[in-house]
């Protein structure tokens, strides 16, 4: 059955106007542009909570909150960064840029799609709610651990439910991400011809679908020993606290690359378009994402060497995470040899790739020392892990982010960004960033505790260095929303091919992208 | 070479095999929340 059929003209703009556009849309760049902007919303929020933070660690002593409040903003920093501002923006750079890439008209499950996203508003809003509940947010870290989670007050039932339904919005946001690759390529478009980005996504979703169930499975366990008078972690009952650390690592390691091997996926799309080159060992690019993926699900005892787990687990746990190294190599090797006599221009989305691929690297080696069994138990609990997982995660994922943003703000606003800015917003950040982050190695090697409000002296100096950072670092950011405004709102018009080496199938059509895009499949060279 | 347009019965089946899909990995995902909650009263 190929006979040839005429579409009914499709409106090239959405049906409805106002709010209920935007409530009612299942166009995924709509979508998209939605789960952006709310992610933006929140990484100004966590910021705001993290500038807390920064404020009080300025010097030793109480200075502006008091040790339970401080308590409640690196908890919710740390829920709101992870799941309302990483997670979303890389779904919402999913929603723009799969069907683009990949040569669909739109998500396989529009409906559905729309629920994701507008699960996440109400997910937060209990979760923030909770500061203004009689005795606060959350305190016991992102982490949840058991007892001090179980300890919780009023906030305890919010925060469960704003974890189950930030849970169902990624677990169904990931299989629409699945079925969409699966189903809705173009002819022509083999799994092998995909771009990095849709691989990086395919292989994010089925780590989504595996394991966010396993944390709503904890934290259900949680809700039950708390009303229930189930016992699973309550030592008073014989329960074990353990057993959570165990669970809630099963889902937390593997939550790690979801925040991450987007990450990748761009980079390995930015890289190769300044660069002026094909990707690097493009099929071995595939099959470290794949790796990576797999030894996601047998590492997480690494979070908890020095909970007493049989020495036999120690070792098992520690070859495990090291074997990471391998793949991850690989995938740094493969972008170096791309820009290796390349035609290299050093526009912002490649000063962010070029500055992630140095800097998530530093938070790699800081990895592999927290891998070793005997220096960790040196490291552990130290603002050394706060080093580590910052540079991952802030000069990793949200730089991937930020050069994401850069690389296809024309594509989506029909404008290009201006250069200069983005390029006094790129050095702020990566300077202020270190100076925020690069510190706290040392702090940790010297013994300063994670968590905790108030310190000794000895550690003022670099303290203050880190909160400069901090502070300058947030203010860089009102850059980066001014550049995205004057984008949105004008400046130079952007061809289809926005930039002279991007290939793939998101180049070809019009910037900005029309409303509805490939409603007759797109032709796949060969 | 020419890209036809999908017929209609076309279009409806590739559909129909999404969301089949999508449902499996619904259920896939709801066997490892209770498979994960089974474990942990199990080792409880």
């Amino acid at each position: 059955m190929t006979e040839s059929v005429a579409l009914p003209a499709e409106p090239h703009h959405a049906t409805r106007r106002g709010l209920m556009r935007w409530i009612t849309t299942t166009n995924h760049k709509d979508i998209g542009t939605l789960y952006l902007i709310f992610s933006l919303i929140m990484f100004f929020i966590g910021g705001a909570m993290a500038m807390v933070i920064r404020a009080e660690l300025y010097q030793p002593g109480l200075q502006f909150v008091t040790p339970a409040f401080y308590n409640q903003m690196v908890t919710l920093h740390g829920l709101v960064m992870v799941f309302g501002a990483v997670m979303p923006a890389f779904v919402g750079l999913a929603n723009w840029m799969i069907p683009l890439m990949i040569g669909a008209p739109d998500m396989a499950l529009p409906r559905l799609n729309n629920w994701s996203f507008w699960i996440l508003p109400f997910a937060f809003t209990l979760l923030l709610l909770t500061l203004f509940l009689p005795g606060g947010a959350p305190q016991g870290g992102w982490t949840l651990y058991v007892p001090y989670s179980l300890e919780l007050g009023y906030s305890f039932p919010f925060m469960i439910f704003a974890i189950h339904l930030m849970g169902i919005s990624s677990v169904l946001g990931g299989i629409n991400v699945i079925v969409t690759i699966l189903n809705m390529r173009a002819p022509g478009m083999t799994l092998m011809k995909m771009p990095l980005f849709v691989w990086a996504w395919l292989i994010t979703a089925y780590l989504l679908v595996a394991v966010m169930p396993v944390l709503a499975g904890g934290v259900t366990m949680q809700l039950l020993d708390h009303y229930f008078g189930t016992h699973f972690f309550s030592v008073a009952g014989g329960g074990t606290p353990l057993l959570w650390e165990h669970v809630f690592w099963f889902f937390g390691h593997p939550e790690v690359y979801i925040m991450i091997l987007p990450a990748f996926g761009i980079i390995s799309e930015i890289v190769p378009t300044f660069s002026r080159k094909p990707l690097f060992g493009r099929t071995s690019m595939i099959y470290a994402l794949a790796s990576i993926a797999f030894l996601s699900f047998i590492v997480w005892g690494h979070h908890m060497f020095t909970s007493g787990m049989p020495v036999s687990a120690d070792l098992f746990f520690m070859f495990s995470t090291m074997l990471i190294a391998v793949p991850t190599g690989v995938k740094i090797f493969n972008w170096v040899a791309t820009m290796w006599r390349g035609a290299i221009t050093f526009e912002t989305p490649m000063l962010f790739a070029v500055a992630f691929i140095i800097l998530f690297t530093i938070g790699g080696f800081s990895g592999v020392m927290l891998a070793l069994v005997p220096a960790d138990f040196q490291y552990h609990n130290s603002y050394f892990v706060v080093a580590h997982f910052h540079y991952v995660l802030v000069t990793g994922a949200v730089f991937a982010i930020m050069g994401a943003v850069y690389y296809w703000l024309p594509k989506w606003t029909g404008h290009m960004y201006n250069e200069f800015w983005g390029k006094v917003h790129f050095w702020l950040s990566v300077i202020s960033a270190n100076m925020l982050y690069f510190p706290m190695h040392f702090l940790g090697l010297a013994g300063m505790p994670r968590r905790v409000p108030d310190y000794a002296v000895q550690f003022t100096n670099l303290n203050m260095i880190s909160s400069i950072g901090g502070f300058i670092f947030g203010a860089s950011q009102l850059i980066f929303v001014a550049i995205i405004f004057a984008t949105v709102y004008g400046g130079r018009r952007a061809e289809a091919r926005a930039w002279e080496g991007a290939h793939g199938l998101e180049w070809t059509v019009p910037s900005p992208a029309p409303y509805h895009t490939f409603a007759t499949p797109p032709e796949v060279p060969g | 070479m020419v890209v036809e347009p999908e017929s209609e019965f076309e279009e409806g089946r590739r559909h129909r095999r999404a969301v089949r899909m999508a449902i499996l990995l619904g259920i896939v995902s709801l066997i490892f929340y209770v498979g994960f909650y089974l474990v942990g009263a199990w080792v409880r």
